[in-house]
């Protein structure tokens, strides 16, 4: 299995980069934007709110795969632009995360009881220290694992973009494949690759969620 | 002292379910412990908030004269949920003076001490009961030195035995002299410790009495059947 790794080391070394670049991106985008809109959305304004939920039912509905089609031939054809498939990737990948991060930042934000800041206020706390020492703290322990568990999420929807010939992992792979044909050694190294990268995220995500998430009275 | 002089707040029914109050004044003079009675909706939580400056009058001024500390404490529970008893208590003392930190712990050591709730110095809001969550936050409302403490119902999510456990406090509290403003459903508990009742009636005082003559020579039917209804319901 190794043999096929070490023979094509360059290639399989620029699609891993392809698809970090690709994962990097859309969360660098995704999520503090997602967090900046969440929070307008959840604490200041409805027509956000709302805007953030229509969004969110959006992308429950349109698959992300047909997403990344309409974005890749219908839309650019309408458009009579040419946009790069990365480029188009990390768009329709960056909106998805985006929306999904700000939907459960407001979602979380509503549900934080009103009387922790209330108590706050009493003790005679300012704003910011209440949002950096009562509410921030609380809210970053309760969506910390829906946001991580989104982004490990994102690096599987970045498989999508070898069906817009975007040369990330899966491409370079099916690409050797079709060059060596030795599918049990390529596939089994893809296996490989995402189980060291997704199994310590997701038992990280489940410690934290047994030791640290937050309950509401 | 609480000086409180044609105090409104007034809600439309679409923005909140609580009901605003009307032209409220009143006084309470320093040491005295006023329980506020009255059916849901009458206004008494709404006033409370005002006191505590969680909320903004349309109309009407207060006053706490020379006391300027006021403790709140309210039904629901407040205990931050990320930190533990220790920290709750000491988080915004030591914000306003962090180079006190030491003896700002010390201190919410002690009190913990003194209320035989030190042992959870260290445990989480999640782990404790209601009564303890409640007594915690009422010494929490302490560590700011109030002269003035506003209780808005703490007992009213807590069974009987854990209710008791908070009135007791609560008294003693009352018995160390703090001016106190006390939202309650236990008529025996406000019995015991007021100087005063104020009683409410959408949002405006019916009955702003002596204690002993309001309990004792209560003339007012409404009220009568009122304070026998509660009685029966929530006193242990």
């Amino acid at each position: 299995m190794f043999n096929v790794l070490i023979d094509y080391r360059h290639l399989f070394f620029e699609g891993f980069l392809t698809t970090i670049k690709l994962l990097v991106l859309i969360v660098v985008i995704g999520v503090p934007l997602g967090i900046l809109l969440g929070v307008i959305g959840g604490r200041y304004s409805d027509v956000v709110s709302r805007l953030v939920s229509s969004l969110k039912f959006l992308t429950k509905v349109i698959p992300v795969l047909v997403l990344l089609f309409w974005l890749h031939y219908p839309l650019q054809a309408i458009l009579k632009v040419v946009i790069d498939p990365f480029w188009t990737t990390i768009i329709a990948l960056g909106f998805v995360n985006l929306v999904s991060v700000a939907f459960i930042i407001q979602s979380e934000l509503k549900l934080l009881p009103v009387a922790y800041r209330e108590a706050g206020i009493t003790l005679g706390m300012s704003k910011g220290q209440i949002v950096r020492y009562i509410e921030l703290p609380i809210l970053m322990k309760r969506v910390l694992p829906s946001i991580s568990l989104n982004q490990a999420s994102m690096l599987e929807y970045t498989l999508f973009a070898s069906l817009i010939s975007v040369p990330e992992l899966f491409r370079v792979a099916q690409s050797i494949n079709a060059m060596v044909y030795d599918p049990v050694s390529i596939y089994s190294l893809l296996v490989l690759f995402f189980a060291i990268i997704l199994a310590p995220l997701h038992l990280f995500i489940s410690w934290y969620k047994k030791n640290n998430i937050i309950e509401y009275d | 002292m609480i000086k409180v002089n044609n105090l409104t707040k007034k809600y439309s029914n679409f923005e909140n379910s609580e009901e605003g109050i009307n032209n409220i004044s009143f006084e309470v003079e320093k040491g005295e412990v006023v329980s506020i009675l009255g059916p849901s909706g009458s206004g008494k939580s709404t006033l409370l908030k005002l006191l505590a400056g969680l909320k903004e009058q349309d109309s009407g001024t207060y006053s706490f004269g020379d006391d300027v500390g006021v403790g709140y404490v309210s039904q629901e529970y407040t205990l931050w949920p990320h930190l533990n008893v220790l920290e709750n208590l000491t988080l915004a003392p030591i914000l306003k003076n962090p180079s006190y930190k030491t003896e700002i712990e010390k201190e919410a050591s002690e009190l913990l001490n003194r209320f035989d709730l030190d042992k959870y110095s260290n445990t989480y809001p999640h782990e404790l009961s209601g009564g303890q969550k409640q007594r915690v936050a009422l010494l929490r409302s302490l560590m700011t030195k109030p002269k003035i403490l506003l209780l808005d119902e703490i007992t009213s999510s807590l069974d009987p035995e854990l209710t008791k456990s908070v009135l007791d406090l609560v008294r003693t509290l009352a018995n160390e002299g703090y001016t106190m403003l006390v939202v309650t459903h236990h008529i025996s508990f406000a019995k015991s410790i007021s100087d005063k009742v104020l009683f409410l009636k959408k949002g405006s005082v019916l009955v702003s009495q002596d204690a002993n003559d309001f309990f004792a020579n209560q003339n007012n039917l409404e009220i009568q059947s009122f304070t026998k209804d509660i009685e029966h319901k929530y006193d242990y």
